[in-house]
């Protein structure tokens, strides 16, 4: 892609945008087209803010203390050396 | 571990439910060697599996609980990928990533012996959702999405598991675990493309889920009026 994008092209690219898929050339590119296009601008601010909120909302919850001693319980058993008689 | 008994030159076993001993021979003596060597490695194997994997835990539980939808299950279907995990750990790439290799683990272990067990309820239909459409009419009024703030979290999280699977698995990989889309491929067994295609479908979705909602609450105004 050139130095200068298209709407549609911008567009196209924009969820790769937020979540950093694009080589650093095509990422300028792309983010100068929404920053500088009135048309994709607010398109751009709005995904963007989306995107934020449901990363900070929905990664915060961590696994019950019950599960992780289970876990680690089981772990020391499947730790014992073979039965030697086996 | 060593015992009283092989120090004074017997090897202790455990047989039918009986402790015995027997004096030591050459022969024993390798056998008891090479327990202890695989003591030694079960340890290593242990440690190393603690020290690379069980951080992973949260990941593994926050994505259990999203594709069964329930969270007793989600406990065992973690608990039963860590245990898998661990018995594989020799099968695992050092140096690999090994939150994707869990993750791949979880995914088939969930597929095979849990996914026929829930019925879950009506999802949302991705195909009906335009492109970039859905909060069009308050770009103007709430260009930033602040009434996204108003949502509460489990009302987000429902509006998550309402998605079909294939675009909820997707999605919460992206957004809740911050996979790539290359490492999302390798645990979905699908090209780049289509987890892109999926990503954009789920969150469109998962945008009008959210409008009507908050419609519903009244946080924003029908036709952003």
């Amino acid at each position: 892609m050139s130095s200068h994008t298209n709407c549609r092209d911008a567009v196209q690219n924009l969820y790769s945008l937020l979540d950093d898929e694009l080589s650093p050339e095509l990422k300028a590119t792309v983010e100068r087209h929404f920053e500088e296009c009135p048309g994709c601008f607010p398109l751009y601010q709005f995904e963007r803010s989306f995107c934020r909120f449901l990363r900070a909302r929905v990664a915060a919850q961590t696994a019950p203390p019950e599960l992780r001693r289970r876990v680690f319980e089981r772990l020391l058993l499947e730790n014992e050396p073979p039965d030697p008689s086996a | 571990m060593r015992d009283a008994g092989e120090r004074q030159g017997h090897c202790a076993g455990y047989t039918s439910g009986r402790f015995y001993s027997q004096p030591t021979t050459r022969a024993s003596r390798s056998l008891d060697f090479h327990h202890s060597t695989m003591a030694r490695n079960t340890e290593n194997h242990r440690q190393e599996f603690e020290r690379e994997a069980l951080p992973h835990l949260d990941t593994v539980y926050r994505v259990a609980l999203r594709l069964s939808g329930d969270a007793t299950q989600a406990e065992d279907l973690a608990q039963d990928t860590m245990l898998k995990a661990f018995r594989a750990w020799h099968q695992f790439r050092k140096g690999s990533n090994a939150r994707a290799w869990l993750l791949t683990i979880l995914r088939h272990t969930f597929i095979n012996e849990y996914r026929r067990a829930k019925n879950r309820g009506p999802t949302v239909n991705v195909d009906e959702v335009e492109a970039f459409t859905v909060f069009r009419d308050h770009h103007d009024e709430d260009p930033e999405g602040r009434f996204f703030d108003q949502i509460v979290d489990d009302e987000i999280l429902r509006a998550i598991d309402s998605l079909q699977e294939e675009f909820r698995e997707t999605l919460i990989l992206s957004d809740m675990e911050g996979l790539s889309y290359a490492e999302i491929a390798d645990v979905t067994e699908v090209p780049v493309g289509t987890v892109k295609s999926r990503l954009f479908r789920a969150r469109q979705a998962l945008q009008r889920v959210l409008r009507d909602y908050a419609l519903e609450m009244g946080y924003i105004k029908r036709g952003g009026q």
